[in-house]
């Protein structure tokens, strides 16, 4: 009796330091969970064959914050993407990997990706689902076979059953961790800006005159100086609407030969120097900037715009101050700042539903 | 005989009814398409497709190259045979340069006849004013299709957007770029002279989108180092100078 006690006892150790995911185990079906619709936000568009669950999203918030997905576990998404900076890296221009290899880009901030329909910032990527996975198998960022960190997950006592919950069974798969992963991110909105609740509210929560002036200034079309017309830096044509991006490529006159940038995508010479107009929204936070992180600060962003643009066949037309430059003067600079800190969102930077798990 | 009397018969109504048109405008594209009405709009400068970006075309007095050519047409109605206009609702955003030919298909169209067309280029005061993000995100007026084609908080949306470059003096190159927008700038386009039959087959009403005269007609515009951009502001006045040349933009082909 008494060995067979010991035996069981052996073997329940057994399976408890090799779990095995069950895949007969049932799971109830997860919940569904629907974004909800913010004022002057247009409605989020999520993949139909991938609906916001709850369990879903908490499987891939575990995966973005899991070093196990790297080869030598010590990196996880969240190293590169820190959610107090917009999910960016740290102040750094370009990303280290496991290995000390130093990446060509700049770490791209995670927000309202709900909204945006090419990843990177050369746009090579259609869709979020295709996108998650590439970090993990990067040779430069997290150096790991998709194979081995479907294979590390498995071991342990924690996903097989998160993976359960979230799609009904415990086996893990490449494209569950994906779908998980596209969840989680597309869950992760900032709509809670100080300009935000301004646009709903302007008489509660009005902005500064500093600030006020900077939007204006943001929002007006350039004239030259002399014309006798109010000073306006033309930015909304690129960064307009709500989203603060026209959701477009363009050049915005960093470099007289300018990188490969969105050619590499439609292969049209004319696509060449073209890069992801990002959103502002928090860019307070997200610094340094530009796809290779060349400008430390936002005055520094702003005295290109103001003075530096660089003429090449590309270069947005709207940036049609070529030549003569905006005429902005220290002051103008500043109020355009001032207003850009107003969409920062302290409630998306620290959200505990996008913080890590563990 | 009595087959030769048919097919004279046919002959002489096939000349009648091409008769009352200058043109017949309702070729059968695909016999087994469901029939639909469609306007097909090719982007043309002095009659030759534009070329986006690599070919060089002669204004009066400039020497243009065309990087962007976007706008919205919106408020359709067709004639009816009694004479009164049946407002059918269509929106659309044309991209010239994704699409030189562009197929603006009235899917739902009343069966009938009809003898005359009009729409406006430009968004109607009310849809131009209201919060663009209400739209689904497939319509022409989401700012999701057409974030770039939205003035923020200025003046709406913008409704025509010509950009390119044009030539100085060999070698320096300048940029143009005309944003018009604004309630008192929309055009509208009246075409009584089209007119078919909507029964059993597909219609299709071929236009033409004519760039030359935007720079010319009636207007002749000099792009020099002023004049190269026009705005939302209330006063601006290229927008006002080039909104006159807008009318005839938009001709049946
Ligand atoms: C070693 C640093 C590093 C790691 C680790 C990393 N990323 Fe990134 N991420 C970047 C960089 C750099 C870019 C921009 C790359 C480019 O444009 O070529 C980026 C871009 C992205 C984008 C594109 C955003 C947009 O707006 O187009 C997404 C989404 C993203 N990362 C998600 C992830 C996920 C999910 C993981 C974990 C599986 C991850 N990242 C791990 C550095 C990293
Ligand atoms: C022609 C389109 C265009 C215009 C106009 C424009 N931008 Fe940009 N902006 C871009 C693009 C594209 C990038 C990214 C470029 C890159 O990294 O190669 C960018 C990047 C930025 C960034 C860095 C964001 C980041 O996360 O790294 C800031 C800040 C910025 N722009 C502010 C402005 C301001 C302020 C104005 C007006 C003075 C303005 N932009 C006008 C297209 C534009």
């Amino acid at each position: 009796m008494k060995h067979v006690f010991l035996l069981s006892l052996f073997f329940v150790g057994f399976m408890a330091c090799k779990p095995e995911p069950n895949p007969k185990k049932e799971y109830p079906a997860p919940r569904p969970v629907t974004l909800a619709t913010k004022p002057f936000f247009p409605p989020a568009v999520i993949p139909a064959d991938n609906p916001l669950t709850v369990e879903g999203i908490e499987l891939g918030r575990h995966l973005f914050y899991e070093k196990k997905l790297s080869g030598d576990n010590t990196q996880s998404c969240a190293s590169c993407h820190n959610q107090e900076l917009a999910f960016t890296d740290n102040g750094k221009p370009f990303s280290t990997g496991i290995t000390g290899a130093v990446g060509v880009r700049n770490s791209m901030p995670l927000f309202n990706l709900t909204w945006t329909n090419r990843f990177f910032w050369d746009g090579r990527v259609p869709t979020l689902r295709a996108q998650v996975l590439l970090p993990i198998e990067d040779p430069t960022e997290m150096h790991e076979s998709l194979e081995n960190a479907i294979h590390k997950l498995e071991q342990t006592a924690l996903y097989p059953e998160l993976f359960g919950k979230a799609f009904g069974d415990e086996v893990v798969t490449e494209e569950r961790m994906a779908k998980a992963l596209e969840q989680f991110i597309l869950s992760i909105q900032s709509t809670d800006s100080k300009f935000d609740k301004f646009r709903v509210n302007p008489v509660l929560s009005p902005l500064s005159l500093q600030e006020t002036r900077g939007f204006n200034i943001f929002m007006r079309e350039f004239s030259p100086p002399g014309s006798g017309r109010p000073v306006g830096a033309d930015c909304f044509h690129c960064h307009g609407t709500h989203l603060f991006t026209a959701n477009n490529f363009t050049n915005n006159g960093l470099d007289e030969s300018p990188a490969v940038g969105f050619s590499i995508v439609t292969n049209d010479p004319n696509d060449i120097g073209k890069f992801k107009t990002p959103s502002l929204r928090n860019v307070g936070v997200t610094g340094p900037y530009m796809h290779d992180g060349r400008f430390a600060t936002l005055e520094e962003v702003l005295e290109h715009y103001n003075a530096h643009i660089k003429q090449s066949q590309t270069l947005d037309v709207s940036l049609k101050s070529q030549g003569m430059g905006l005429g902005l003067t220290t002051q103008d600079k500043a109020d355009i700042i001032a207003f850009l800190h107003t969409l920062t969102d302290s409630v998306y930077l620290n959200n505990p539903a996008y913080k890590s798990p563990f | 005989m009595r087959k030769l009397i048919l097919a004279a018969s046919v002959w002489v109504m096939f000349f009648t009814l091409t008769g009352c048109n200058e043109k017949p405008v309702d070729p059968i594209t695909n016999p087994e398409e469901a029939p639909v009405v469609k306007m097909v709009i090719s982007h043309e400068f002095n009659g030759q497709r534009i070329n986006f970006n690599s070919v060089e075309y002669a204004t009066t007095h400039n020497l243009v190259s065309f990087a962007e050519l976007s706008y919205f047409l919106t408020d359709f109605e067709f004639k009816k045979a009694d004479g009164t206009w049946m407002p059918f609702a269509y929106q659309a955003l044309i991209r010239a340069r994704q699409t030189p030919v562009d197929t603006l298909v009235f899917t739902n169209l009343p069966k009938g006849a009809y003898q005359g067309l009009r729409f406006k280029l430009g968004v109607d005061s009310v849809n131009n004013h209201a919060d663009p993000a209400l739209w689904p995100n497939e319509h022409p007026l989401s700012i999701m299709r057409g974030g770039t084609m939205h003035w923020s908080w200025n003046a709406g949306y913008i409704f025509f957007k010509l950009e390119g470059r044009f030539f100085k003096d060999a070698p320096i190159q300048g940029a143009y770029s005309y944003h018009i927008g604004r309630d008192d700038l929309i055009t509208q386009y009246t075409f009584e002279d089209i007119s078919f039959n909507y029964n059993d087959k597909v219609v299709v009403l071929p236009m033409r989108f004519e760039a030359k005269n935007f720079f010319e007609t009636p207007h002749q515009h000099m792009m020099r180092d002023s004049a190269l951009f026009s705005h939302s502001a209330f006063d601006d006045e290229v927008a006002e100078i080039l909104h006159g040349n807008m009318s005839n933009l938009i001709l049946k082909d």
